[in-house]
């Protein structure tokens, strides 16, 4: 059996300052997993380790380069206000979701700008600020970009009172922590050339109804007649199409928890088939 | 539309695991009747009572790496794997097997065979309390451990990774920022599923133990 390691650049983006182990006691033990360090790995089960407690204190100090570094675009600030007129305007252009409004909201949101610049709009929903992304079909219900399938408690980041603070440091809430996840582990496959962000926007509209769906989860394939990516765990194949993996929540929103290079190994066998 | 990879009656054998106070601390699969497999962190050292899906749990049974014969060599290293990856220790493999006497959901079947690099997999979980699953690919793999390209938030150690035949290839235990979810693999899951049994039965023969 062969391991696959993803290519140095790559790499040297997951190194954080999480352990204080030296990196030689690691390489060993995690070199055939492709984890040369032990990066941002965290536990899951508990708020309390890695993951989950730097993410509402400081996370980005801890990050990995990539997902700052994915995230951004030429041209672009690191980060975007999104003001309560921007917000009201994406509500008012989407009046068939069902938000209350018009409302005051005595907070500025903070986005990173490359969904939006690739054709996302901010939404606020009564309970969180999510991204949505219009289908082909008007008529279809648009993607969503939310951060509650990764920590529904980080949404407190996002408050941030002008009022009393004029120049306040941006933070990143539970979308900014989605958005960067997103970002993060594309940077392993994103082909050069290529945002994360605008292939999603070209997949969602190319492909209107899903490969399959089961139960609440549908994953959709849409080719994008180019290389976009490169599988790194099949001996860096060129990928020209996207897998976009939705879970439809508790209100019928369409939710993207994860978007990977389409593959081909539906079809690919286990020992167990073999032997029949 | 293809034919779905996932059977959808999987869907009712993934529990939510929760404390005494109702709180979501994790998820669980049923592995057999009455009995849930989750990550022992999820559950060590939470004190009693434990919830799984609002049922109560009775007993937690958890093996050490010299008791899964002859797949100790991999329960050793998945072990060492844990406690570098995370810095938590709880002394041994990962997982815990709850006994749930009056659960009734249904049961998944235990891969026995290795998985493959590019082998899609569904997680269905409870991170932060919500209902919800992800799929993705398989990107790296050795005799123990495996990882698949999923993100879920906090909640979603000891989920399933279920393969496109609707068994039990994998149990999620830990997250990697740019490569996704860290599950321990078929071969430590088959021979914690034969053996950890045994030791509940054993506790029920002689429950002061």
């Amino acid at each position: 059996m062969t391991f696959p390691v993803a290519p140095a650049a790559t790499l040297r983006a997951s190194v954080t300052t999480f352990s204080a182990r030296p990196a030689s006691s690691v390489a060993g033990c995690f070199g055939r997993l492709g984890l040369v360090e032990p990066a941002a790995a965290g536990d899951l089960g508990r708020w309390g380790l890695t993951l989950g407690r730097s993410a509402p204190t400081g996370w980005s100090a801890g990050w990995p380069g990539c997902a700052t570094g994915g995230l951004r675009r030429p041209g672009l600030p690191a980060t975007l206000g999104v003001t309560e007129q921007a917000l009201r305007a994406g509500i008012e252009r989407s009046p068939d979701l069902g938000i209350a409004g018009p409302v005051r909201w005595p907070v500025v949101w903070w986005v990173n700008p490359a969904p939006l610049a690739a054709g996302f709009e901010p939404l606020y929903d009564g309970e969180r600020l999510t991204l949505h992304l219009a289908a082909a079909d008007p008529t279809h219900r648009p993607l969503v970009l939310s951060g509650v399938h990764l920590d529904a408690s980080l949404q407190v980041e996002l408050d941030l009172d002008l009022g009393l603070d004029p120049t306040p440091a941006p933070r990143y809430g539970e979308l900014g922590y989605a958005l960067a996840r997103l970002a993060a582990m594309s940077t392993r496959w994103l082909a050069e050339g290529h945002e994360l962000f605008s292939l999603l926007n070209r997949a969602w509209k190319a492909s209107p109804a899903p490969l399959w769906s089961s139960g609440r989860l549908h994953v959709h394939c849409a080719d994008l007649g180019e290389r976009i990516a490169t599988k790194f765990w099949a001996d860096g194949a060129a990928a020209t199409r996207l897998e976009l993996v939705i879970w439809t929540d508790s209100r019928g929103g369409l939710v993207l928890v994860n978007a990977y290079p389409c593959t081909t190994e539906h079809s690919i066998p286990d020992p167990e088939d073999e032997a029949k | 539309m293809t034919t779905p990879p996932v059977p959808a009656h999987v869907w009712e054998s993934v529990l939510p695991v929760c404390d005494g106070r109702g709180s979501m601390i994790g998820t669980g699969v049923v592995v057999a009747p009455r009995q849930v497999l989750t990550a022992l962190h999820v559950v060590h050292p939470e004190p009693a009572p434990l919830i799984a899906d609002r049922l109560a749990v009775t007993a937690i049974i958890s093996l050490r790496p010299w008791q899964f014969g002859a797949t100790r060599r991999l329960a050793q290293s998945s072990y060492q794997r844990t406690v570098i990856l995370s810095g938590a220790d709880d002394g041994t493999v990962d997982l815990a097997l709850l006994a749930v006497p009056e659960l009734r959901a249904p049961s998944l079947p235990t891969r026995r065979t290795p998985v493959r690099t590019g082998e899609l997999v569904t997680v269905p979980g409870y991170p932060g309390g919500w209902r919800t699953a992800s799929h993705g690919p398989i990107t790296s793999a050795d005799e123990a451990d495996f990882v698949a390209h999923v993100s879920l938030g906090a909640g979603i150690s000891g989920a399933p990774a279920i393969d496109r035949h609707g068994r039990l290839a994998g149990l999620i235990t830990m997250d990697h920022a740019t490569a996704g979810a860290i599950a321990i693999g078929p071969a430590i899951l088959s021979a914690f599923a034969d053996r950890a049994p045994m030791q509940l039965r054993a506790r029920d023969l002689n429950p002061r133990r």
